[in-house]
This record gives C-alpha cells, sequence and structure tokens, in this order.
C-alpha cells in the first residue's frame, strides 16, 4: 500500500470537518487532521505538515484567503495545494469560474464526496508533477 | 354685380336730368305748337303734345311732367286762339284747356307712377341680386371655412390618435421598466438574503451529503429499506441544495455593461464617494483631468469599482495622511513611462503607436516592498494586517481592466510612494 498523504482540514464547522475526516479516512489513501479553530491553523498545518489543505472560505475573525496566504508561508518552502469549500457560493459550475478568478479551487458546500475526492486526487498530482 | 345699362343711364338721368327735360320738353312743345298753328285749326294736332309731356315726365319726373302738361295745354288753347276759331261762348276755350291740361296731367301722373314703380322694382332687384350675391359669397365662405375646419379636425383627429398611441406606448413602456425595477430589487433583495442564508443553510446540508456519503458504504446501505433512506436523503440534500444555488446566481455578478463614457467623469464621480474617506485621513486630491479625453467603452459601475479600490488602497498606504494625484491623459502606447514592463505583462495587447488613455495616480505613501511588487495582483496578498483586507482589492481591479481590455501596472516611485498606471485603449 502506498504511503497515505496528508490532508488537514480547517473548518470550523465541527460537525462537517469530522465527517469529512470520516469519509476522507475510509478511502484508507489519506491521513486526515482537523482543526476547527482558524486561529490555531497555522499551528497545526507546522506541525502536520499536510500534502494538501482542505479550506473553509468563510471564517469567523479571518478570511481563508488570508489564512492561506499564512499557511503558504508559514509551510515554505513546501507548498501544498489548497482547496477552498464555500458555502457562499452557487453550486452551478463554481469550481472553473471561481478558479480562473482568484487560481485557486474552490469547491461549493455541499459537496459530494466523489467530486472532492477526485478534486483532491486532481490537486495532489498537479502539485507533484510542479 | 350684374351690369345693368338702364339701371346706369336712369341714375345718370335722375342726377341732372330734371332741367335738361324740362328745357328739352319745351323745346319740343314749341315745335309741336308750331306745328299745330301751321297745319290750321281745321287738322287735330293734340296727340304730338304728347311727346314733350311723356319725355319730360320720363326724363325729368312728376315736376317736369306737371309743368309740361301745363305749357302744352296752355299752348293747344293759344294756337286755337291765334287760328281764330269762333267760340260760342268766351269760357269754352279755357275750359277746353283745361280738358287738355286734365289729360296731359293724366298722362303724367300715370307714367311717373309707372315710372317710380319701374324705379323701385329695379332698386328691389339690385337690392335682391346684391343680397343674394352677398349670401352666395357668405354661404361659399362659410363652406370654406367648414372645409377648413373640418380638414383641421380630421388633422387634429390624426395627432390625437398618434398621441393616444404614443401615450399608451409610454404607458406600456413605463410599466415594464417599472416591473423591471421592482425584478431587479427583488433580485438584489434575493440575493442579499441568498448571501446570508446560503452560508447558514449550505453548512448543514454538507454535513447531511457527508454523511450520506459515510452511509453509502456501510453494510446497511446493502438492504433495501437502507438503500431507499439513502438514496431519498441524498435526493433531498441535492434539492434543497440547487434552491439556494439558484437563489445564490442571482447576486453574481454579470458580464460587463459597456457604454460610451467619458472617463473623467467616472473617476470625477468615484472621488466624491472616497472623498468623505479622504479627509479623514488627511489626505488630499489634488486631479489633472485632460478636457476632451476620447470617449472609451466602459462598464461605469465596475470601472468607478476600479479607482474606488485605487483610492481605498492608497488610503491604507498613507496611515498618517499624505496626498493622491490623478492625471489623465492621451499618448502614444511606447511614450508611456512603463510601456516596456507592461509590453510584457500583455504581450501583443498595445501596438507601439496605439493611442491609449493614460491614468496615473500617484500617493505619497509608504510603497510596496519590492518582493512583493510582482504578485500585487494575486489574491490575497495584502500588506495589511488581518482584517483590514480581503486581499482580493487589487485581483478584482485588474480583473476589471482586465475586462475592458487595459492595462494596469504598479510601481514605486523614486520619489517615494506608489504609481498605478491604468491605460485604455483609445
Amino acid at each position: 500500500m502506498a504511503t497515505q498523504r496528508r490532508i488537514l482540514i480547517v473548518d470550523d464547522e465541527a460537525d462537517l470537518a469530522w465527517m469529512l475526516k470520516l469519509n476522507l479516512e475510509k478511502t484508507k489513501a489519506y491521513d486526515v487532521q482537523i482543526e476547527t479553530d482558524p486561529a490555531q491553523a497555522v499551528e497545526t498545518a507546522r506541525k502536520f505538515v499536510p500534502d494538501l489543505i482542505l479550506l473553509d472560505f468563510v471564517l469567523p475573525k479571518t478570511s481563508g484567503g488570508e489564512l492561506a496566504v499564512q499557511i503558504k508561508m508559514a509551510l515554505a518552502p513546501k507548498n501544498p495545494p489548497i482547496i477552498f469549500l464555500t458555502a457562499a457560493l452557487p453550486q452551478s459550475n463554481p469550481d472553473s469560474k471561481m478558479r480562473t478568478m482568484v487560481g485557486y479551487r474552490f469547491l461549493a458546500k455541499p459537496v459530494g464526496l466523489e467530486h472532492l475526492l477526485a478534486c483532491i486526487a486532481a490537486e495532489l498530482q498537479h502539485s507533484h508533477q510542479g | 354685380m350684374v351690369f345693368h345699362p338702364m339701371g346706369r343711364m336712369n341714375q345718370f338721368l335722375a342726377k341732372r336730368s330734371r332741367p335738361m327735360a324740362l328745357g328739352l320738353g319745351l323745346v319740343l312743345a314749341a315745335v309741336v305748337g308750331i306745328g299745330d298753328l301751321v297745319t290750321g285749326t281745321e287738322i287735330h294736332f293734340a296727340i304730338f303734345y304728347l311727346v314733350p309731356v311723356t319725355l319730360a315726365t320720363w326724363l325729368g319726373g312728376m315736376f317736369a311732367g306737371v309743368i309740361l302738361s301745363l305749357v302744352c295745354a296752355a299752348t293747344v288753347s293759344l294756337v286755337d286762339l291765334a287760328g281764330g276759331v269762333q267760340y260760342s261762348h268766351p269760357l269754352i276755350p279755357i275750359w277746353n284747356g283745361l280738358m287738355m291740361a286734365g289729360f296731359f296731367l293724366i298722362v303724367a301722373l300715370l307714367l311717373d307712377a309707372l315710372r317710380n314703380d319701374r324705379a323701385r322694382l329695379e332698386q328691389a332687384v339690385r337690392q335682391r341680386t346684391a343680397a343674394l350675391t352677398e349670401e352666395i359669397g357668405e354661404r361659399k365662405r362659410a363652406e370654406e371655412q367648414l372645409r377648413a375646419a373640418n380638414e383641421a379636425l380630421t388633422a387634429h383627429k390624426d395627432e390625437l390618435l398618434q398621441a393616444m398611441t404614443a401615450l399608451e406606448k409610454s404607458h406600456l413602456q413605463l410599466q415594464a421598466a417599472q416591473f423591471q425595477l421592482i425584478q431587479a430589487e427583488k433580485m438584489e433583495a434575493i440575493g442579499r438574503l441568498a448571501a446570508g442564508v446560503a452560508h447558514e443553510v449550505k453548512n448543514p446540508l454538507a454535513i447531511i451529503r457527508a454523511g450520506v456519503d459515510y452511509l453509502e458504504g456501510e453494510p446497511i446501505a446493502k438492504e433495501n429499506t437502507g438503500h431507499g433512506v439513502i438514496a431519498r436523503m441524498r435526493e433531498a440534500t441535492g434539492r434543497a441544495d440547487s434552491v439556494i444555488s439558484e437563489m445564490l446566481d442571482l447576486s453574481t455578478p454579470r458580464a460587463l455593461e459597456l457604454a460610451n463614457e467619458n472617463l473623467n467623469d467616472l473617476i470625477k464621480q468615484a472621488v466624491r464617494l472616497v472623498k468623505h474617506e479622504l479627509t479623514k485621513k488627511s489626505i488630499t486630491v489634488t486631479t489633472h483631468l485632460q478636457p476632451d479625453l476620447p470617449r472609451l467603452w466602459l462598464d461605469s459601475a465596475k470601472i468607478k469599482q476600479v479607482f474606488i479600490n485605487l483610492f481605498m488602497n492608497a488610503v491604507q498606504a498613507m496611515p498618517n495622511g499624505g496626498s493622491v494625484v490623478l492625471r489623465t491623459g492621451v499618448s502614444e502606447f511606447r511614450k508611456i513611462g512603463p510601456a516596456e514592463h507592461i509590453q510584457s505583462q500583455y504581450p501583443q495587447r498595445f501596438a507601439a503607436e496605439q493611442i491609449v488613455v493614460v491614468v496615473e495616480i500617484d500617493d505619497s505613501g509608504v510603497g510596496v516592498p519590492e518582493d512583493l511588487l510582482p504578485h500585487v495582483f494575486d489574491p490575497f496578498v495584502t500588506t495589511k494586517g488581518t482584517g483590514m483586507g480581503s486581499g482580493l482589492g487589487l485581483t478584482v481591479t485588474k480583473q476589471i481592466v482586465d475586462l475592458h481590455g487595459g492595462a494596469i501596472d504598479l510601481r514605486n516611485r523614486p520619489e517615494g510612494g506608489a504609481r498605478v498606471t491604468l491605460l485604455f485603449k483609445g
């Protein structure tokens, strides 16, 4: 069995984070850690050193965008891909629309497991190649 | 007016005929008297005296007729006496004279009555003719007026119909516009509501969806009932999500709404909008707007957003106050300062001789750290502290400028502060 890739989920919705962790771990392909306190996210990332980060875009006191820059700076030179999860986008093809706008992959909540897994795989492969 | 020769002659005679008629009558009476005297008493001549009497009466009127009747009667009597007629009684010649006078007078009176009657008749006919002519003229004029009025009325009716049609049309347009306005307001309200509701509803939906995905792999999903329950839950979350997504779709920005705009005006409007904020932060704004800039195809709301974003950026770069200087102008692309750099950022967007409208915004702030300069337009890059901004302001600004086919450049000025250069194809 190949080594598990490490995924950090940052979302203040603890139930959602836990449920996503369950689903991702069920695939046996990922080692998942969750962080529900955005203030701790940078520290957690530094310790956990994830291969990919699932980041809620709308967070209390900060924004997913700012947090993304901070985490990336903390983890440099490692540059793990970040997938934003957002409840503020319509479902209709938000992925391609937002990606062209700011260069990040955005997934609109609620995201189906199949789609989520596909996006994670794509980002990991992309970052691996890069 | 009908031509009336007799009427004319009568009028002419009536004016100066009395002396003339009298003169002519007396001459004729004298001629007839001489003729009577010459022919002797045996031949009756009295009838010829009617010629001067009738002539004088017809031409001179009643007075001349009476004079001539008396003169002629006297002449007849005198001729008889001169002719030596013997009377059995001395009063007989007087009697005969009176008889003749009576006879002449009756003729004169009848003739005069006839003449007057005729004159009255002619007068009446003239008056009637004039009245009729007048009436015909009046009727013609009235008809003309009626016809003109009718025409005016018809034209007026057409105009009224046209005006009514136009009114109906504008009423419909107004109704449509009002409807659109109400719709737009509704949409905006729905959009605002949706953005708020979406976050609260989509998170629980995401949890349910993740739960459904989890159960999918569990033994319960293999059972008939369990499978049905999971399928229905999945379908229900999908339905709820699509409703919220549709509401959110309404609030997402649409495509550019381009119009032929005066860039200077949009800048002035943007300055007005941020003036208060700038004054509060002790920042002065100076604008040097070149008049007669070529008009550009711009989305006014988005371009104003660009300038507001840039001003707010400048504000945040000058926490202790300072100045913003804005210039507009027209130039060839190759003559502007950062042409080379822009050429590398936007390959082939501008030809060297391309005429461009240039906007320069200088601030007296701290400038941008050199290592951050290449990334200022990247998302989430910010020099501000946490919570000060999204880090998307310049990204959105560049996106808007790019959508307009323009270019944006940000660099530090040697004398301190930063300069933003905007280019639009003129």
